[in-house]
């Protein structure tokens, strides 16, 4: 691992971390607050590459499970890794890698970065987060989707700014993507 | 500055080594799981639990601070009621969930995060053939705490120059000068990481 790796890695940890410090925004007809953290998983999978991405997230994850409070509202210690939210975390990380995977895949055109948002960002954090929020609550699997969807207005609209913000990053600033 | 979970204080509970905690913890975790349903041992649990947030001279603050975001799933459980009607089931999922989060708010209450850290880079000792080495990941620890400070005051700085030029809820154009300032700030941090010997550094 270079140097430049290392600091990426703990770049984009930081970046999504601060992200979670900025106050929550309440948007008209979307029932949840919508926090700009998830922002960060998706950044982090569109600019510094699959391998970097996925260890950023896991980092934050360590840095949380230490007992920092560092995720939305201030939650953070071993707490939120037995409670309901668990799957998603795990989603996070795995959501960044597969974000990265498809931006190596089909290039970083708004288009294709949106997509790799929707699919990572969302449908990956979606796949581990519903299943383990009905174990946990022990509800059925439908439930946990439906309580799930309450943020899916929120993740779209992340998913279209993380891709233009991204596609202007990179135009900004080249390096990025490497 | 970041300020971690960690509540000094002398109790048994601090006194006891971070691993042996997250052993307890993981433990509990297990039989909880694998009993799941079992009423008299949730309940049980979930008493022990709170009678060792007093042991460990926390107070009802850290309780409230520990149950606070689970106030929103009970709210989910309790509205899961009214299709299901399946009263048992809740109450059980609630006293599970409280006991676990519980003690497991207690380990962090109670631990350092420097002890909590040196076992995180015990854990990866046998990554190490992967090509994980523990004192990168203690690094990359370090380095993630001080730069957290560092990213936020970027954001802020970006955000109070465009409030003053007149914009003041556009979130959207706050995001592209925050990551090119990251990320030329990366550049200086990993050239000053390779002029200190970073990259020759083995980890070990």
């Amino acid at each position: 691992m270079t140097a430049r790796d290392t600091v990426l890695i703990a770049l984009f940890a930081a970046l999504t971390a601060a992200l979670g410090l900025l106050p929550p925004i309440l948007v008209p007809l979307v029932p949840v607050p919508v926090t700009a953290q998830t922002l960060g998983v998706m950044l982090a999978g569109c600019l510094i590459g699959p391998r970097r991405a996925i260890l950023a997230i896991l980092l934050l994850l360590v840095l949380v499970a230490i007992g920092l409070p560092l995720l939305s509202g201030g939650r953070g210690g071993l707490s939120v890794f037995v409670g309901p939210s668990v799957g998603y975390l795990i989603g996070w990380a795995l959501g960044a890698y597969v974000i990265g995977l498809i931006v190596v895949r089909m290039g970083s055109t708004l288009v294709a970065l949106f997509v790799a948002n929707c699919v990572g960002g969302i449908g990956v954090v979606y796949v581990f987060g519903i299943p383990a929020m009905a174990a946990v609550l022990d509800l059925p699997l439908t439930t946990a989707a439906l309580a799930s969807a309450a943020f899916l207005p929120g993740d779209l609209t992340k998913a279209g700014v993380a891709a233009t913000v991204a596609v202007a990053v990179r135009r900004a600033y080249p390096v990025a993507g490497r | 500055m970041i300020v971690g979970l960690y509540v000094p204080g002398e109790s048994i509970i601090h006194r006891l080594s971070a691993g042996l905690k997250l052993i307890a913890l993981f433990c509990i975790g297990i039989i909880l799981i694998v009993l799941d349903g079992s009423m008299p041992l949730a309940t049980l649990a979930m008493g022990v639990a709170f009678v060792f947030i007093f042991v460990a001279g926390l107070g009802l603050q850290h309780l409230w601070m520990a149950t606070r975001p689970l106030l929103i799933w009970f709210a989910l459980i309790a509205l899961a009621q009214i299709w299901f009607a399946d009263m048992q089931t809740a109450a059980n999922v609630i006293l599970r969930l409280l006991a676990l989060v519980w003690t497991a708010a207690i380990v962090t209450y109670t631990t350092r995060l420097t002890d909590m850290s040196t076992v995180i880079a015990r854990l990866c000792e046998p990554l190490r053939p992967l090509g994980v080495s523990p004192d990168r990941v203690a690094f990359l620890i370090t380095l993630t705490i001080r730069l957290i400070p560092a990213v936020f005051e970027t954001v802020r700085d970006v955000r109070e120059a465009q409030r003053a030029r007149g914009l003041e809820r556009v979130y959207l154009a706050g995001f592209v000068p925050v990551l090119t300032r990251v990320l030329r700030q990366s550049d200086d941090l990993s050239d000053a990481l390779v002029a200190r010997g970073f990259e020759r550094w083995d980890g070990s």
